[in-house]
């Protein structure tokens, strides 16, 4: 998996200094109560990009971040295993696969700004129920 | 005929005589410039050995070409063809057909080699492969003959039975046709069902047609097929999102059909693809897909994709798709999704979308809610109903409803291909088309609809558009939503269809009216978060350069006269907005009357338009209650009327 590119979801905190939980619900409405500031939108995509991340357009909360596996595995300090059940990326911590990345292992000037760091979850084409593809 | 027909053994000795020439000029041809090799070679390789003709005329031959008067000439005796096979088979070549004109035969490449004592190689051509792409192909080629492909018996112990061995050459499939093939089942043809059963065709007399507006489309990507190119429809270059390649391929075919249902109900947008699949079809890094077309700036964002999530609370990965839709609505685009087909869609039930569900017209125009789609109240969103509205969509088992143009071959072409309607689409698995629909289909007609509305309306909100849609929607009353809901459809809005099948002609009356009484702000930007630019990563410097030798100046050229500024002109005093002016009131026409005696004519100027008009005329201005009344009669008028 080490030559892999492989693309995760950067998710900022809230300048507000509110937190993003399971509960947030985030709308058109409340956006601004949850919208990271751009400075720490621009501080984090350039230590990812100094590491060796190509780093996507920053849209609401997140941008994306791709690099290879080997990349991503010596940034957070972890191994990257894939999910038995749909085969999408996932890492192991405290004995159980997850999505999320930890950050444990990244200075604090960007732990300070994240809210979470994770692979992205497959989406369905909404047509193809029959196909069994 | 007989009289001037060469003996079978002179015919013979001339062939020989030929090919030998020809196999010398080839050798010579061959150490002057060996031929470009190619690819690996395929494990079994196909030819065709021709047995030894009655005419003594080889259908190898230069000059040759077998039509059906000179056919019989290529023919070959039965029981020679017999023995060339048997012959062929003992060699150890697989026979697997044989007739009076040629024995079809595979082996490996070294059993060619052996038993033809001849040398084959592989050439990379250029050749017009399936999809209408071009690309080099594999040729299979021998150093024996000028021929192509062609490997001269000529001193093994085959020459007495067969005339030559052609390798079978690449072929591929015909590029698919404009035209969907016949199929004997109800089904909706693009542009044209799609267009009238979403009402839309009025709208394009009208004049709006999607022009100026750019919606973008996150799906599996989109691939060129001549439904689009001989309609002239824009589409700009594939965007990738992250972790997906070969922009101008989509392997999947979905993003290609869904792509026809916007331009069905929009002929005139300018489509931008964000493709977000990998080459199995599979969809990765959606959000990150979904941002990328954000970050085109369309006015419109069409989403056949899903997540099925019934509870909260939700993922990291789901809140920052959340908060990308919120974003992006913030900021003015209309972002529109798929209900699901049976899915607790999401981002389908996020409030800022459009969601979109499915209704089945019949052949006769009634219509009824779709069992394939998706509706119901949302767990996680409080008081939020799925879908808004409706689009055309098929019934179960498989909703092969709509038949839409995709890359021939592709997933969809295939998987859908063949059996008997509804179990099949009844079309081949390579002709480019295939039935079928979902809300994944009536999501892009929405975001077709929602780009006749904003070219009427430019500055409507998203909230608004959806609005529109949904006072204008067709009530549905019959019939009920996928199983996995079972939610009837009733009279007035419902978690089977929203509220009903979408009326684009109607959408865009009430978004013209909303227009006139919409007093014009000027429109600021919001602008949440400007894209950032992807940081290029630090470059360590590059080793200084010892400087260039210092050139000696260029003689020095006397300048130009200088040219005195053309007088400045100052700029035009800004002029003021001139108000919209709205439509002219309606007014019944009044019956015939004679003719008043003819007032002098005023001196020729500009009509005073309604907001321009002087005090106390009839014709003034719309007042809010006015558009109210005219909506109210668009949304309850039908057809009859020819509104």
């Amino acid at each position: 998996m080490s030559d892999e590119s492989l693309v995760v979801q950067v998710i900022l905190r809230p300048a507000s200094g509110r937190r993003i939980t399971g509960e947030t619900r985030i709308t058109a409405e409340n956006f601004g109560d949850y919208a990271p500031s751009r400075d720490d939108a621009a501080v984090v995509a350039r230590v990812l990009a100094d590491a060796g991340f190509d780093i996507g357009p920053f849209v609401g909360i997140s941008m994306s971040a791709t690099a290879l596996a080997q990349v991503i595995e010596s940034f957070f300090d972890t191994r990257v295993t894939t999910s038995p059940t749909d085969g999408s990326y996932a890492v192991w911590a405290n004995g159980e696969q997850r999505r999320e990345l930890p950050l444990h292992s990244l200075p604090r000037s960007l732990v300070d700004r994240l809210e979470a760091v994770t692979f992205e979850p497959p989406a369905e084409i909404v047509g193809e129920e029959e196909l069994g593809c | 005929m007989p009289a001037t027909k060469p003996t079978k053994k002179a015919s013979r000795r001339k062939a020989s005589a030929k090919k030998a020439a020809a196999k010398r000029s080839t050798k010579s041809r061959a150490a002057a410039a060996a031929p470009r090799r190619g690819s690996a070679f395929p494990d079994r390789i196909f030819a065709i050995a021709s047995p030894r003709s009655v005419g003594g005329v080889s259908m190898f031959e230069p000059g040759i070409a077998a039509d059906s008067t000179t056919v019989a000439n290529l023919f070959s005796p039965r029981d020679l063809v017999q023995r060339a096979a048997q012959m062929l088979a003992q060699a150890g070549f697989e026979v697997l057909q044989a007739n009076d004109l040629m024995i079809n035969i595979a082996g490996p490449r070294e059993l060619y080699e052996r038993a033809f004592g001849t040398t084959l190689v592989t050439e990379e051509r250029p050749t017009l492969k399936q999809r209408g792409i071009v690309e080099e192909a594999t040729f299979i080629d021998t150093t024996d003959t000028q021929i192509s492909g062609l490997i001269d018996t000529a001193g093994t112990p085959f020459n007495e039975v067969l005339e030559g061995v052609a390798i079978e050459e690449p072929v591929y499939l015909a590029t698919p046709t404009s035209f969907p093939p016949p199929v004997d089942y109800w089904h909706l043809d693009v542009p044209a069902d799609v267009s009238l059963g979403c009402n839309a065709d009025k709208a394009h007399r009208a004049g709006i047609t999607g022009r100026d507006i750019v919606v973008a489309m996150v799906d599996t990507g989109f691939q060129s097929h001549p439904w689009f190119t001989s309609r002239g429809y824009r589409v700009d270059p594939t965007v990738l999102g992250p972790g997906t390649a070969n922009p101008t391929v989509d392997e999947h075919g979905h993003g290609t059909g869904e792509a026809a249902n916007i331009f069905s109900t929009a002929p005139d947008v300018l489509l931008k693809p964000v493709k977000t699949a990998t080459a199995s079809g599979a969809l990765v890094n959606v959000t990150a897909a979904f941002n990328a077309a954000v970050a085109l700036s369309p006015h419109i964002i069409s989403n056949s994709w899903t997540s099925s999530i019934q509870f909260g609370p939700l993922s990291a990965a789901m809140q920052a798709r959340a908060a990308a839709i919120a974003a992006a609505v913030a900021s003015g685009i209309v972002v529109v999704f798929a209900a699901g087909n049976g899915h607790w869609g999401f981002p389908g039930q996020h409030p800022d979308v459009i969601s979109v569900g499915g209704v089945f017209m019949n052949r006769d125009g009634s219509m009824r809610a779709s069992d394939y789609s998706s509706g119901f109240m949302s767990n996680i969103y409080p008081g939020r109903r799925v879908p808004d509205v409706s689009g055309l969509v098929g019934m179960q088992p498989g909703a092969q409803y709509i038949m839409l143009p995709v890359p021939e071959g592709c997933i969809l072409d295939v998987s859908l291909s063949g059996g008997s309607h509804p179990n099949g689409d009844e079309t081949p698995g390579n002709d480019g088309w295939a039935a079928f629909s979902g809300t994944s289909a009536s999501c892009p007609q929405i975001a077709g609809v929602c780009a006749l509305i904003k070219q009427a309306c430019a500055h409507l909100t998203p909230t608004t558009i959806r609005e529109i849609l949904m006072i204008t929607a067709r009530d549905v009353t019959a019939g009920s939503n996928h199983p996995n809901f079972n939610n009837p459809a009733v009279v007035g809005p419902d978690t089977a269809t929203g509220n009903g099948l979408v009326d684009a002609h109607k959408a865009v009356l009430i978004a013209k009216l909303r227009c006139i009484s919409l007093p014009l702000q000027p429109l600021v930007p919001f602008r949440p978060f400007q894209p950032l630019v992807p940081l290029v990563p630090f470059q360590p410097l590059v080793p200084f350069q010892p400087l260039v030798p210092f050139q000696p100046l260029v003689p020095f050229q006397p300048l130009v006269p200088f040219q005195p500024l053309m007088p400045f002109q100052p700029l035009m005093p800004f002029q003021p907005l001139v108000p919209f002016q709205p439509l002219q009131p309606l007014f019944p026409l009044q019956p015939f009357a004679p003719q008043l005696p003819l007032l002098p004519l005023l001196p020729f100027g500009p009509e005073p338009g309604p907001f321009t008009g002087r005090a106390g005329e009839a014709r003034g201005s719309l007042t809010a209650e006015d558009v109210a009344a005219l909506e109210e009669m668009v949304i309850e008028s039908d057809d009859a009327f020819g509104i």
